[in-house]
């Protein structure tokens, strides 16, 4: 029995796939600012000289890394529900992606701080700059532009990885596509159509990074090396 | 809120880890094979061999695991091959891993130092040998952090198999029940052996029609007659939507009550059915029709023996053979002749295109009555429809080749 592909019926419903896409791209803002913000602050806490902060930081880094994001998701989901804060699906979605780029974000930039000279530290001591100057200008900016390839990298990582948030019924791409299928019995054209979807997605998301670090970084874009 | 949690819900718990060591262990194996040629592919002298896996790394890459799994489900399942979860979640594991492990290992390969690769060139070795002695191993040393941190990612990401376990679960309850209707002359029994393997995943239904077997003899009746049986066998279940499977003048009401009722149908399997007669074949079927008048059903079985059957039949299976038509001699004289009259003339402006429901359309290669000529009729009409003509097989197919028919419907119906 050969296959019998018509995708004609899924893509007559293509402003569906719109929208879940855009709310893809909207989910995966939502977590790439609060959880690059999180692992920004987990990353500086970990290198605290307070034993309490950096044990913490230490074990929700390795707690988020070792468990499954869908196992992470439906403790959010249900775990908020039966506390009794009933938020929306999408707030749901975004914090527990949020939760979980967060550590991978802090490993990511802890490796970046670790690659800041000692030197640099002790020259911007000397040079009498602030706790908070010293952070900005000489740890995190320099960091965040040697690791931005692998920030990239799981950022993209990340809005792929929000097709697991259709588990509860976030109406992003993925659900869209769970739900297309259903309606239409062509569920192998639905897929394909989406799997080409998410891949123009992060190529999109790529070139939009790509252009940011140009901006962010202007010292790499006077040097010309490649992002 | 139901029981605490117990120890019955720490068995099963313990029972899913063991299901996610499994699953992990074939995603591992199964990954580590296709990554390893995807990785040596990557690093291959031919431009074409390197770009093509490159491809490969870059679509699997792109794409979620989540999508890729339902992919590997519904794409098994729509070539033909009838996959459990487990086996889809392991094929599509398996896509998945290989591509991140290639892209892994070919970074170790090319991270061996260039002059060991030419060291080995210059002692004459041959690329086999450079590869297995002097370059993979050195690879492997280096392989081993990021290989075991990817396993780490292996294990975590096989909770996805429960998405599509679920969707399969899901499924089985969504699934509707079947009706099996059978053709003139017969009784509910024809589907045997059919119904018996498709009991095993669905409802099904069946029932002798007005005028046949157990069921109230008739002197006349209509097409509609016969879809209202259809549908009262239905509302005496309390089944509201089912897909509809007729054979022979079951086909034929299978299609009018698709035109009729089609709220009620989720899918169609017209099975050795006739339509769009031509005015030679009518002339045929009402000539019989008369002799039946005059002398009885006695008058066909010779013809319907060499019709139905084909000779490697009648040879290993004479007694089945001969049952059969006795069981057609049987029949009341009064009742076959009125079905007959609809099965002879009801394809007559039977508006087939309007039909739009799924449908699958069957017949025997060598089916004088309901031949492929008007299968592939119903085929063109019928918008969307599936067509399968069975080589060497004449009328009676439910009976030569059971296990075909439920094998063809029950895939069919789950799709």
């Amino acid at each position: 029995m050969g296959l019998n592909l018509d995708f004609s019926v899924v893509l007559e419903r293509w402003p569906l796939f719109a929208d879940g896409a855009a709310m893809t791209l909207q989910l995966a803002f939502m977590a790439i600012v609060i959880g690059g913000a999180i692992g920004t602050f987990c990353a500086i806490g970990r290198g605290s000289s307070n034993r309490f902060i950096a044990g913490l930081c230490a074990g929700y880094v390795e707690t988020i890394r070792n468990t499954p994001l869908l196992v992470q998701i439906f403790l959010v989901y249900f775990g908020l529900a039966s506390i009794g804060f009933k938020f929306s699906a999408f707030s749901v979605a975004a914090a527990a992606l949020a939760i979980n780029v967060g550590a991978y974000t802090a490993e990511i930039m802890r490796a970046g701080f670790e690659a800041i000279p000692p030197g640099q530290i002790e020259a911007a001591e000397g040079l009498a700059l602030s706790r908070v100057q010293i952070y900005w200008h000489v740890i995190l900016l320099p960091a965040m532009e040697k690791v931005y390839p692998a920030l990239t990298s799981q950022f993209v990582l990340l809005m792929l990885a929000s097709s697991v948030t259709s588990q509860i019924s976030a109406e992003e791409l993925t659900a869209v596509a769970n739900y297309v299928q259903s309606d239409t019995y062509r569920a192998f054209e639905t897929y394909i159509l989406v799997a080409l979807g998410y891949i123009a997605l992060s190529l999109v998301l790529r070139a939009a990074f790509w252009a940011l670090g140009l901006v962010l970084f202007p010292r790499r874009r006077r040097l010309g090396t490649p992002l | 809120m139901g029981g605490s949690l117990n120890a019955n819900h720490l068995l099963f718990l313990g029972q899913g880890a063991l299901w996610t060591i499994g699953l992990s262990v074939i995603a591992l194996i199964g990954g580590g094979i296709v990554g390893f040629l995807i990785a040596l592919a990557r690093v291959s002298p031919r431009k074409a061999v390197r770009l093509l896996s490159g491809a490969y790394v870059q679509l699997i890459q792109g794409t979620p695991l989540l999508v890729i799994m339902f992919l590997g489900y519904f794409g098994l399942s729509a070539l033909g091959f009838a996959i459990t979860p487990l086996w889809a979640a392991g094929a599509s594991l398996t896509i998945y891993v290989g591509a991140y492990f290639g892209e892994i290992w070919r970074g170790c390969i090319q991270a061996v130092p260039r002059p060991q690769w030419e060291a080995a060139e210059g002692l004459a070795l041959s690329r086999t040998q450079r590869m297995l002695k002097v370059i993979l191993p050195q690879a492997t040393r280096i392989a081993t952090p990021p290989t075991v941190g990817f396993m780490v990612q292996i294990i975590k990401n096989t909770s996805l198999a429960s998405v599509v376990g679920f969707v399969e679960l899901a499924r089985s309850g969504q699934i509707a029940p079947v009706v099996l209707v059978h053709g003139v002359g017969a009784t509910l029994q024809s589907w045997d052996e059919i119904s018996r393997r498709l009991a095993k995943h669905f409802k099904v239904l069946r029932a002798d029609l007005r005028g046949h077997g157990l069921s109230d003899r008739i002197t006349a009746c209509t097409i509609d007659d016969f879809v209202d049986d259809v549908l009262a066998l239905a509302d005496a279940n309390g089944v509201d939507r089912f897909a509809l499977a007729g054979f022979s003048l079951g086909g034929l009401i299978a299609q009018r009550c698709a035109l009729i009722s089609p709220d009620r149908l989720t899918k169609l399997a017209l099975i050795s059915t006739v339509a769009d007669r031509t005015p030679e074949e009518r002339k045929r079927v009402v000539e019989r029709a008369g002799l039946l008048e005059r002398d009885g059903i006695q008058a066909v079985t010779g013809a319907a023996s060499e019709r139905w059957f084909t000779p490697e039949f009648k040879a290993k299976h004479p007694e089945r053979v001969a049952q059969r038509l006795q069981e057609l001699a049987e029949n009341d004289a009064a009742s076959y002749l009125a079905a007959y009259r609809v099965f002879g003339l009801a394809d007559e402006g039977m508006e087939l295109s309007k039909i739009q429901i799924p449908t699958f359309v069957m017949t025997g290669e060598d089916d004088p009555g309901s031949n492929p000529r008007m299968a592939r009729v119903i085929h063109q009409a019928i918008a969307g429809s599936r067509l399968e003509i069975f080589p060497g097989l004449r009328h009676s197919v439910l009976m030569e080749a059971p296990d075909l028919i439920a094998d063809r419907l029950e895939r069919f119906f789950r799709s």
